[in-house]
């Protein structure tokens, strides 16, 4: 009785495996698509396969099945033209014949797979890549709530503003070969005609901050958002549950200690804004709070094989000042510049 | 302009705005503005009340500063003592100096020394008196030329000053640097005093006016 | 398969759902955290001491031969009742190694307006957390003219241990905080604010890759002036290559000078011009540029 349990529980377990290792019979050689669309384009999607079983495999047609990140809606395309797969090993080509019903805008996950012998599943192939599809140009956004940020009166030492910039956007670019076009979303300030800082000094001052009404002197900003460190698996802060890290810590603010004493600040949570006149055309002289960028080795990982660092419309980014005695007594103001970016 | 063009040139720029990789820039202005209230002055808590049991040097006592000030800089804080019951010793070969603890007769000083966090590994410095002869006020220092002031500062925030923005190990243009100049402390910080009642000093009591003072942004 | 990737699509959905309810939320009571953190705040705020004082500052036009009056306001913010005393003072200056004094013959400070002050109360008790507010009061002599200076000082209080009869031996130092606001009373009748731009240098350096910019400005008004002095620096092209703030000056008195310094660092060689805009508050902006050369690194 308990070997037939175990039995049992194998066989489902054996069903569970990934549909690549359990229907074996195809073998995907190769297959390709555009990865970015705008909504209403219609896109097919090409795969070359061989058969490694030893009949043929008739009426074999290719599907292409889109999952959409967001909401896990699943979409069909229409299925290609049917072929027979010959148990001679010879590759042959399927390609889709367009939708249906075209998918709306959105982000998806791609699964190609091929039926055949009577609409049974003979094979599947996760794409590595998914297939954005975006809104039109005029349905792009980008704003940002409130639209007027007041700090009130900005206390001594650390202080996270609690009321945080809620950023709506919608934005798509893709070049004329259908592969993503990398953009950031960025902020700072733009002091340079504000600001005058103070004669004859050693350092000629960092403008960007909040800037006093005469000039002189200036107070920096710091944000914080999703993107933003720190990873719960290194320190210990888990955003999502308990979101924007503590001010007041160190380790958050200027970043870990390292054994020698000084701070990681790669690693800090907290992030200056810099001054439009800071940034040049080295992307990491600006405030990235979102974007896409399939040649930054910084965004490109296993899981994000496109370089998508973006977050969900809306999302929160947190401002943070720091105050002390040369935070001068004062009405403080600036512009803060949010902007999407192509470069 | 020939007015054929004009529909052309508004197709191309409607067909433009429908191209996505002309699409180079979206933006948001958000203006932002706040305000910092005064953070006070500085207060000084404890007495420099003393009496003398031993010859020789003497720890006199110290003093507590609290507080913050985060007025205009540049400002600095300077100690120094204005006698005005000095009179010196008649007849007196060269012109005494009046800063420092004063004889109850006038006749004698004795120099008062302080210590603060400013002056690092410096030490102890004597506290001028405001009527010495030559006093000169502040300057801010260059890193290759002390500037020859009288000024006995304690705390200050000046940006121009070469010696303070370099930092600690007193090279500038380096991760060290203290960019606005900020020689104030976190408070509470101590600041200590010392006398030395050798042969020379007179036996009398002894006092002092100390003024520590706040030179606001000019 | 298809349980695997709707299971996949729950968590998906699940984990955006989890964020957006956690904005909703914290939008949703963001006034409430507000309100605690300002509490928080309240209570967590560092002691400060002492005394507030408002202006910090007095720069004033008066005419020749009249009084200027006004006011400034004390504001106990210690623990305990303090008592201030207040008198007029020297003006304390704070030049820098960049200050060109006058030429010879020429006063080397800024007549002193000392005498003139009076203050009304010169002493006064403050409750804790209370605000006076003393008059000062500036009589300007008859035929009066250019600009004077002079300080007010603030002096809180605190009295030194008495020292008991029949001793030696004892040591009393009577500490005293004080606060020095400095006060310039420019005479109406000759008032006049202008400078010119006497000097505007443009150096390369030949080993290191900076030029090292200097403009030397001239007071030649009645009255000191605070001048914002800007850099932009154009290239063949006409073009814009960078624009530096050589900052806010600290007052330059009449016939008093002080040049400013900066250094910007090139990307190009090429020839450049080099326009200096000073400020001073003025209608107009005072202009002057210089040509210089940036060659290519040895």
């Amino acid at each position: 009785m308990k070997a037939r349990i175990y039995i049992i529980i194998l066989f489902f377990a054996i069903i569970i495996l990934p549909g690549e290792c359990l229907a074996a019979n195809i073998q995907f050689l190769n297959y390709s698509y555009q990865h970015n669309f705008t909504y209403g384009q219609t896109f097919n999607f090409t795969a070359t396969v061989k058969n490694n079983t030893a009949s043929n495999i008739t009426t074999a047609y290719l599907v292409a099945a889109l999952t959409n990140t967001a909401t896990g809606a699943e979409i069909d395309s229409a299925a290609s033209l049917p072929s027979t797969i010959q148990n001679n090993g010879a590759a042959i080509t399927f390609v889709t014949q367009g939708w249906a019903v075209l998918p709306p805008a959105g982000k998806y996950t791609v699964t190609l797979i091929i039926y055949g012998n009577g609409d049974i599943e003979q094979g599947r192939k996760y794409g590595a890549f998914p297939v954005r599809i975006g809104s039109s140009s005029t349905a792009e956004k980008l704003q940002a709530f409130p639209t007027v940020l007041d700090f009130g009166i900005i206390p001594y030492g650390r202080h996270m503003h609690p009321i945080p910039l809620e950023i709506t956007w919608d934005f798509f670019l893709f070049n004329v070969q259908g592969k993503q076009q990398a953009w950031y979303m960025r902020i700072y300030t733009d002091n340079t005609t504000r600001f005058k800082g103070i004669e004859n000094a050693v350092h000629i001052a960092s403008p960007a901050g909040l800037v006093s009404s005469d000039g002189k002197y200036v107070i920096p900003l710091k944000i914080w958002c999703l993107n933003f460190p720190p990873d719960d698996q290194e320190m210990g802060w888990d955003t999502t549950l308990s979101g924007a890290p503590p001010v007041d810590d160190d380790t958050y603010w200027k970043g870990p200690m390292l054994d020698n004493g000084k701070r990681n600040e790669d690693k800090a949570a907290w992030l200056r804004i810099p001054d439009y006149s800071e940034m040049t055309s080295d992307r990491g002289t600006w405030r990235n709070l979102i974007g896409q960028d399939i040649t930054d080795t910084q965004y490109v990982t296993d899981v994000s094989r496109t370089g998508d660092f973006t977050l969900s419309s809306p999302f929160s980014a947190y401002l943070a000042t720091e105050t002390d005695p040369t935070s001068v007594k004062g009405s403080y103001s600036c512009n803060l510049i949010l902007e999407i970016y192509a470069p | 302009m020939n007015k054929k063009f004009i529909p052309i040139t508004l197709i191309f720029l409607a067909l433009m705005c429908l191209v996505p990789q002309l699409c180079l820039a979206k933006r948001a202005i958000i203006p932002a503005r706040g305000k910092v209230n005064s953070f006070g002055t500085y207060s000084f808590l404890g007495k420099l009340d003393f009496d003398i049991k031993n010859p020789g040097e003497q720890d006199l006592g110290t003093i507590t500063i609290e507080g913050t000030y985060n007025g205009e800089y540049p400002w600095i804080m300077r100690v120094y003592t204005d006698n005005t019951n000095y009179t010196g010793i008649a007849g007196a070969a060269m012109q005494q100096n009046p800063a420092g603890l004063i004889s109850t007769d006038g006749r004698f000083s004795i120099p008062l020394l302080i210590d603060a966090p400013i002056m690092r590994l410096a030490g102890y410095r004597v506290i001028p008196d405001i009527n010495q002869i030559n006093y000169k006020p502040y300057m801010p220092d260059k890193l290759n030329r002390a500037m020859p002031y009288t000024d006995c500062i304690i705390m200050a925030i000046d940006p121009r000053n070469e010696v303070w923005v370099a930092g600690e190990n007193g090279i500038l243009f380096d991760s060290d640097d203290n960019v606005s100049g900020d020689m104030t402390f976190a408070t509470p910080v101590e600041i200590k005093f010392k006398a030395n009642f050798d042969e020379k000093a007179v036996a009398s009591n002894y006092t002092a006016n100390l003024y520590i003072e706040i030179v606001t942004c000019p | 398969m298809i349980n695997k990737i709707t299971k996949s699509q729950i968590q998906i959905s699940n984990q955006s759902s989890k964020s957006q309810s956690l904005n909703y939320l914290i939008f949703k009571y963001s006034f409430v955290i507000w309100i605690l953190s300002f509490v928080i705040l309240v209570f967590t705020q560092p002691l400060f001491a002492s005394i507030e004082i408002d202006p910090m500052r007095l720069e004033l036009e008066a005419d020749s031969g009249n009084t200027t009056t006004g006011y400034i306001t004390i504001t106990n913010r210690a623990n305990e009742t303090i008592d201030v005393s207040v008198s007029p003072g020297d003006y304390r200056y704070m030049f820098s190694s960049s200050t060109i004094y006058p030429g010879p013959g020429k006063p080397q400070s800024v007549p002193s307006c000392k005498s003139w002050i009076s203050l009304k109360p010169d002493k006064l008790t403050l409750e804790k957390g209370k605000t006076a507010s003393l008059e000062y009061s500036i009589k300007v002599p008859a035929a009066s003219k250019g600009e004077y200076v002079g300080a007010i000082l603030i002096d809180k209080e605190q009295p030194a241990g008495e020292l008991k009869a029949a001793k030696t031996g004892q040591v009393r130092v009577k500490i005293t905080p004080r606060i020095n606001i400095p006060v310039y009373v420019a005479i109406k009748n000759s008032l006049s604010r202008s400078c010119e731009i006497q000097k505007l240098e443009a150096v390369s350096s030949t080993n290191k890759k900076f030029v090292w910019f200097s403009v030397t400005l001239k007071n030649n008004g009645t009255v000191h002036i605070r001048p914002a002095i800007t850099l932009t620096m154009f290239d063949e092209n006409k073009t814009v290559a960078n624009k530096i703030s050589m900052g806010k000056s600290l007052p330059i008195f009449a016939d008093f000078a002080d040049s400013f310094t900066a250094n910007w660092t090139p990307r190009f060689a090429g020839k450049y011009t080099a326009v200096a805009t000073v400020d001073i508050g003025a209608k107009d902006f005072i202009q002057k540029s210089v040509l210089f050369d940036v060659n290519e690194p040895k």
